[in-house]
């Protein structure tokens, strides 16, 4: 560890980064800007990610690639322009380059040594090279480094340093460079940028400067969610008891609670409750009224401590839907970790107390645990993948047995509410982790809303974003202090478990792998301010929705792109995956893209769309033959009373008594 | 109103005369019962689940053993059509030659039913372990009176085929051997669509659609007097006479010479054959022979790619097979079951991807070879049996686009498999536990090639996965006869026949007089006899290939489209390709080799390591680019390359995937919950295909039906179909029928128009589709119509589709839920 990434670059303090533009060789006009006549940004990074599931490569390209092909990109949707520096990096707007180095090595541990072109902008790292037979390029947002690393570099000179980054997204490129005087020092520039929070600079999704016409942050209403869940209604009331964030500072201001409690009680609840966090409304039912309530746990403490209030806000949670005299409460922790949680005031729902609860422990284990996993998992996946032990590896991860405690636990709850009509209560520890997992995932099971391209944003708006997933701290965003044991791939795995149901629904969702797959690269890459902070109240303060721009944004200027041409909605239709170990798989088009060799000929994403076109031209004609054939009928006879008219039936009522 | 009325719960609860019930039971109508089929037991009132391509769920009706099959007759099947084409099994039934093993579910125990046990308790399920891995599960009512379901449990038991000698015959004299039946057999046609290969004209159209000038087609082992494995016709060079070629045989094993198999349109040739005989004293003129029989029409340079070391052995895929299906079928009757956490351990150590993989990669690396032009490819297995037909028929499917239509896969099968080498077909019954699965290797190889590519193949694995089960079902004279030499001379006894395992050793069938003539038995490529008109259509995509796109460089064997041409070879060179390597060991052609001394006068010797490293260039994996060039890879229509560039699939270990939709077709381990699981494994492109081809016929409709009368009700449309059908697993969540009019238009999914599926499909106009014929308008719709309900019975009633009928049904979700 004393190889730090923080410690080295502050020795090596060498000049200031604005040299590399004189230093360029190559750049005649340095900084020319060129006016590309086309290629938005968006348009841009869509495909860059598009090339990372599934891209094509057209033999050996000349080298001018980059700048010819720019100019036969898809016609400028939004007058945004990409800046072309001479050296062809693409900048977004508000992007500025920090350093150039030239006779830069990539390591790369594929294809071996790289000799190529380092750019070091605020917001990425970008390598080029085209010493091969088709251009290297080598993109990576800064957002994702989580550190970096000096590492020996044998055989290339004394002076040469060998820098890794380690990535949040599976992956750890290498580079070795010479430090020479002329050079501005590569670490301490990726360093600063990298993690600027650490060196009091801006998050770069504050300089960025897309102009998006639609607005992302417009997506998630609260008030207009629980109207589209039929709230209010005589049993729950929306409140603004948290507006000013008070009463709970990592709960949003809008609130769903029962009407037959005072906010009194409510206060009292919410101290005996973790972090304040005390039982609210996430979804209902539209028809037997069973509610997803969730929560931290409750301060029991090693005295057994008991809370009336809260003893009664339960109560009145069940007593809320009359179809049950029940209440389940679902404990995502091991019961023994419950357990010992009550030395440390932490604890559960005793059923002595709280009668008609009934509680289940999912056995789910702890953020500390899934980061292991998952770092297990980069060991397996990159940079080579062992192929004897391939599918024990997998095993020893234990990655897939944690996704199928999830998926089993979600379904378990999604099952209560829908076969058992019974409300639930959903809490772990602190009820913003494994909580967050198990209502999102259960309410994508139940409600087909959520499975829209739409719906599904609004799912992650209100159950991770404003209910207080620590985004900030689980991800790190900006921050250098890598070996934070608050960091944990939590959002990754839930992603990873909707990809699951996917795969086994793959009619179900209106959004497509791309999707996730875009989502989880920006969970990262601090470009758009969605997942920044760690509560509503942050983000307000940070003025983030003024200052930023949402993912969302980004998606929903371009839907096709990102949805399911196979999407049929199974409007009424609760989903239960398979959650044996046989059924699911390893996201290996996720955790292992980096592997060139992993990359399918035929281009998955490519496929969809063609189809989604040809669908769309197909559904087109049909359309207009219908009309063609409707009109014929109408004029033949006008008496014709069957026209086949998509929403024309004739009804025999299809609903009759059993 | 005239569609009689099948009695369903409903009825029976209001009546509650259970009596009488039983009575209209027994009246319903059994197929094929008029083709000399008797029925041995009836149980009423069962439910069978369905798997995940059915939809999940359960469908009650009455179940049925007769004496060569479990037949389920679903409650709301459609009355006989009684112009309906006889078929052998419905979409429903078990052969009794299927099943494996029977084991039955009790109050808290699990018991296995062999022929001689008793049963002290009354099951409640009835689970069939079959041999091409499904797990078939029938359930028991309470209403179901107890001595049924014990007498159909053991009538089941005694019945089915356990391993032993002749039961094959029995079984297929029980299936086929009807009068009815025999009569009907001898009046289908050959599909004329495919190659039979077993005619010269038949081998001339192979070497002209190949373009294979040079070849001819001789008959010289017409009589099997050369080899008696050989084809009756084989494809050899032109320059070579009968006469000559008959002077050859001697020089390989079992006589298997070098054969033609397959030309590419650049121009090389891909040849198959066994191992060179050594002892062996080689006259002068032989020499000449041989080596123009093994350079074929190119003078050029000959690769000989070694099969026998890098390849598992039979009995190494025997052993991973039975492994894979013992770890798949998680039997319930052993308790043993692999805990989640070591699924993929165990599966690692079954080697059945290893084996696929390393097929898959020899494969590719011949497609290189043959893709560089003017060379001949030999493929050489000690014995060329085994390994020598996944290899080369691999080959074909992954450079031959015609071999990835059903006709030209099924002509892919006939050549390479049951004319050209006809041994490794596993005949199911008799042998099913040494003979060597290879034939199921190679079908698992298609289908990883296919899950990597589907939309390149006009077959589906739908396709694929009814090839696997049919070969299990010693019915078929395509998997049963050994070889062309069999088939040819039914009523002669053999004595002998040949499993790679055992080798040579005495016939199972003494009484061999009979046999295989009597029955006669049907090709399995008539998909008639066991699928119906609907299960058949889903063997296609309606959709057509795309063309390749220019490929990606992933560093995955040699991906460049460039030409590489070996070129400036000098003429007579032999390479041999061994574990990925070329070399030119002096004795690869043992006539070569310098103690004969003749060679050297007739032949320059060839210095032919100097070929090598053109060679190694056709293989070498091009340009491994870890960041794709993002800005020229998605812009602009690519130019579509040579069809005939071959699929190169990802070899990676983690691209081999299971073939799930087969192996993991029992669904009893995966019950997560004690209800039905809604889940649908429909492959993403399948769906939209049929999506596709709906919306195509839905405007052949329209447009034909603009001066026909108006249709007059609703029928939904496929997609819904699915929907109803995943539907049947549990009435708490559904509610399709009681969906309120107008507002479930998916969007995605065509609406359900005022349509008819059946009654305007005619004359198929000029704007349908090219690739496949609408075929729906028959009887042959009879098998799946309960499911859809295109019966009025079915849409006044709508409840009584689904059992047990809700009986807390709920009304559909208030408006309020439906996002604004």
């Amino acid at each position: 560890m004393e190889k730090q990434a923080g410690a080295a670059g502050a020795a090596d303090g060498v000049g200031p980064n604005k040299k590399s533009w004189g230093s360029q060789s190559s750049g005649a006009a340095t900084g020319d800007i060129l006016d590309c006549p086309s290629g938005s940004h968006v348009e841009w990074c869509k495909q860059l990610i598009a090339a990372t599931i599934s891209s094509q490569i057209s033999g050996p390209v000349p080298p001018d690639i980059v700048n010819r092909d720019n100019k036969i990109l898809p016609a400028l949707r939004y007058g945004s322009q990409v800046r072309m520096v001479q050296n062809q990096v693409p900048l977004l707007p508000g992007e500025t380059v920090q350093t150039t180095v030239q006779d830069v090595m990539y390591i790369c541990p594929f294809s071996g040594l790289v000799n190529g072109t380092l750019t070091i902008t605020d917001y990425k790292l970008y390598f080029t090279s085209v010493e091969r037979e088709s251009p290297f390029v080598l993109d990576v947002n800064l957002g994702v480094i989580s550190r970096l690393e000096i590492i020996s570099v044998p055989n290339q000179g004394e002076n040469t340093k060998g820098l890794e980054l380690v990535c949040k997204d599976i992956r750890s490129p290498r580079f070795a460079y010479k430090t020479e005087e002329s050079h501005p020092d590569v670490l301490e520039t990726l360093v600063k940028h990298a993690f600027p929070l650490s060196h009091n600079l801006p998050l770069f999704a504050f300089l960025y400067k897309e102009q998006i016409p639609v607005d992302g942050w417009k997506v998630y209403d609260p008030t207009a969610e629980y109207r589209r869940q039929g709230l209010p209604n005589e049993s729950w009331t929306i409140s603004k008891i948290n507006s000013t964030y008070e009463l709970c500072d990592t709960y949003p201001s809008i609130l769903v609670i029962p009407t037959n409690i005072t906010d009194e009680e409510v206060k009292r609840v919410a101290v005996f409750r973790a972090k304040n966090r005390f039982p609210v409304l996430s979804w209902i039912h539209p028809e037997s009224q069973a509610t997803i309530v969730r929560c931290s746990q409750p301060l029991v403490g090693p005295s057994e401590c008991r809370c009336k209030e809260d003893e009664r806000l339960l109560q009145i949670i069940m007593d809320a839907n009359a179809q049950s005299h029940k209440l389940t409460v679902f404990d995502a922790r091991q019961g023994s970790v419950a357990v010992t949680n009550k030395a440390k005031d932490g604890g559960y729902e005793s059923e002595t107390f709280y009668p008609n609860v009934e509680l289940n422990f999912l056995e789910i284990p702890n953020i500390h645990v899934m980061r292991e996993s998952l770092r297990k998992m980069k060991d397996v996946v990159y940079p080579t993948i062992d192929e004897d032990h391939w599918h024990s590896s997998i095993d020893q991860t234990h990655w897939l047995e944690y996704i199928r405690l999830l998926l089993a636990g979600a379904a378990k709850i999604a099952d209560k509410l829908e076969s058992g009509k019974t409300s639930v209560v959903v809490h772990c520890s602190d009820g913003w982790d494994r909580t967050a997992q198990l209502t999102s995932l259960a309410m994508l099971m139940l409600d087909s809303y959520y499975r829209t391209l739409h719906g599904f944003q609004v799912l992650v708006e209100k159950e991770w974003i404003s209910f207080g997933h620590k985004f900030a701290a689980r991800v790190g965003h900006g921050d250098e202090n890598h070996a934070n044991s608050e960091r944990s791939p939590l959002f990754v795995q839930f992603i990873d478990c909707v990809w699951q149901m996917t795969r086994q629904f793959p009619a179900a969702f209106e959004f497509n792998e791309l999707f996730l797959i875009t989502m989880l690269d920006h969970l990262y890459s601090c470009l758009f301010g969605t997942f920044l902070y760690n509560s509503e109240k942050e983000r307000a303060a940070k003025e983030v929705q003024t200052q930023t721009v949402s993912l969302w944004s980004y998606i929903n200027s371009q839907p096709e792109d990102f949805t399911n041409p196979f999407y049929v909605d199974y409007e009424h239709h609760v989903l239960y995956p398979l959650v044996s170990s046989r059924h699911l798989e390893l996201w290996t088009s996720y955790y292992a893209r980096w592997n060139p060799r992993m990359r399918p000929q035929v281009p998955v994403h490519q496929t969809l769309k063609e189809l989604l076109i040809l669908k769309a031209e197909l559904q087109r004609k049909v359309e207009e033959l219908q009309k063609e054939a409707y009109s014929h009928s109408h004029s033949q006879s006008s008496s014709s009373d069957h026209s086949p008219s998509p929403n024309h039936t004739t009804g025999t009522p299809l609903h009759s008594a059993v | 109103a005239s569609v009689r009325l099948p009695p369903t719960l409903a009825t029976r609860q209001q009546t509650g005369n259970l009596k009488s019930t039983i009575m209209a039971f027994s009246h319903f109508y059994l197929p094929l019962s008029s083709l000399g089929e008797c029925v041995l037991q009836r149980a009423v009132m069962v439910r069978k689940k369905l798997t995940a391509r059915e939809g999940r769920g359960w469908l009650s009706g009455t179940l049925y053993c007769t004496h060569f099959r479990v037949v389920f007759v679903p409650q709301d099947s459609p009355n006989p059509d009684d112009n309906a084409d006889l078929v052998l099994l419905g979409d429903h039934d078990v052969a009794l030659a299927s099943i494996e093993k029977v084991v039955v579910v009790g109050p808290n125990r699990t018991k296995l039913v062999t022929p001689n046990s008793s049963l002290k308790f009354t099951p409640e399920e009835l689970v069939l372990y079959c041999r091409d891995m499904r797990v078939i599960c029938f359930l028991f009512d309470r209403l179901t009176p107890d001595p049924q379901v014990i007498e159909i449990t053991y009538t089941i038991a005694k019945t089915y085929q356990p391993l032993k000698p002749g039961s094959v015959l029995s079984f297929q004299n029980a299936a086929l051997g009807s009068v009815e039946m025999k009569q009907f057999l001898s009046n289908r046609r050959r599909d004329a669509h495919m190659n039979w290969f077993d005619s010269t004209s038949d081998w001339e159209q192979e070497l002209e659609r190949c373009g294979a000038s040079g070849w001819r087609v001789s008959s010289v082992n017409d009589r099997f007097e050369m080899s008696t494995s050989l084809p009756r016709f084989i494809a050899v060079p032109q320059k070579v006479f009968d006469t000559e070629l008959k002077k050859s045989f001697a020089h390989f094993n079992e006589g298997r010479i070098p054969r033609w198999c397959w030309r590419h349109p650049r121009g090389s040739d891909l040849l198959r054959m066994a191992s060179f005989q050594n002892n062996i004293y080689h006259e002068k003129d032989d020499i000449r022979n041989l080596e123009m029989i093994l350079f074929g029409c190119q003078s050029s340079l000959c690769v000989v790619v070694e099969l026998g070391e890098e390849l598992p052995s039979p009995a190494d895929i025997q052993l991973a097979h039975s492994r894979l299906r013992t770890l798949c079928l998680g039997d319930i009757s052993t308790s043993v079951s692999v805990p989640d956490d070591k699924w993929l351990s165990t599966l690692e150590s079954t080697h059945w991807l290893d084996y696929t993989r390393s097929c898959l990669r020899k494969a590719s690396e011949v497609a290189c070879l043959l893709r560089g032009g003017h060379l001949t490819v030999a493929l050489q297995e000690p014995e060329d049996r085994d390994m020598s037909c996944v290899v080369s028929s691999l080959v074909q499917v992954m450079c031959d686009p015609h071999c990835r239509t059903q006709h030209g896969f099924q002509s892919l099968v006939q050549k390479e498999w049951v004319i050209l080498q006809p041994h490794q077909l596993p005949p199911p019954v008799t042998h099913d536990d040494n003979s060597a699965p290879v034939f199921l290797l190679f079908l698992d190889c298609v289908w990883q090639l296919w899950s990597q590519y589907p939309s390149l193949f006009q077959l589906t694995d739908d396709f694929l996965l009814a090839l696997h089960d049919s070969v299990h079902l010693p019915l078929f004279s395509t998997f049963l006869a050994n070889c062309q030499r069999e088939r040819c001379k039914p009523s002669q006894n053999l004595g002998q026949s040949y499993t790679p395992v055992n080798g040579w050793r005495d016939t199972l069938h003494p009484d061999s007089s009979s046999y295989p003539s009597d029955p006669p038995l049907p090709p399995v490529w008539d998909w008639s006899l066991q699928y119906s008109k609907q299960r058949q259509e889903c063997f296609t995509h309606p959709v057509p290939p795309t063309p390749p796109l220019q490929p990606l460089l992933n560093g995955n064997l040699n991906t460049n489209p460039d030409k590489h041409r070996v070129t400036d070879t000098i003429p007579g060179s032999v390479v041999l390709l061994s574990r990925g390597v070329f070399s030119c060991p002096a004795n690869l052609l043992p006539w070569r080799n310098s103690s004969s001394g003749i060679y050297k006068k007739s032949h320059r010797r060839a210095p032919s390591s100097e070929n090598v490293p053109g060679l190694e260039r056709l293989l070498k994996a091009w340009a491994l680019t870890e960041f794709p060039q993002v800005l020229t890879s998605t812009c602009g229509p690519q130019a579509p390359l040579d069809p005939y560039e071959p699929l190169l699939p990802l070899l990676m270990v983690p691209c081999m995937g299971l073939w799930k939709e087969c192996y993991l077709r029992g669904a009893l381990h995966a019950q997560a919950f004690s209800h039905p699981i809604s889940t649908n494994h429909l492959h993403p492109v399948e769906r939209l295909a049929q999506e596709v081809q709906q919306l195509k016929d839905k405007l052949a409709q329209v447009s034909t039906s603009t001066d026909t009368n108006p249709p007059t009700k609703p029928a939904e449309p496929r997609n819904a179909d699915t929907n109803l059908n995943q539907n049947t697993n549990n009435g708490t969540f559904l509610f399709p029928a009681s969906r309120p009019q107008g507002m479930g238009a998916p969007k995605a999914a065509p609406s359900p128009t005022s349509t008819t599926q059946h009654n305007s499909r005619g004359p198929t106009p000029s704007s349908a589709p090219p690739c496949r014929p609408s075929h729906k308008d028959n009887g042959g719709s009879n098998k799946h119509t309960f499911l859809f309900g295109h019966s009025s019975v079915a849409e006044t009633r709508p409840d009584q589709r689904y059992y047990p009928a809700p009986s807390n049904a709920k009304p559909p979700k208030s408006k309020s839920s439906i996002a604004s």
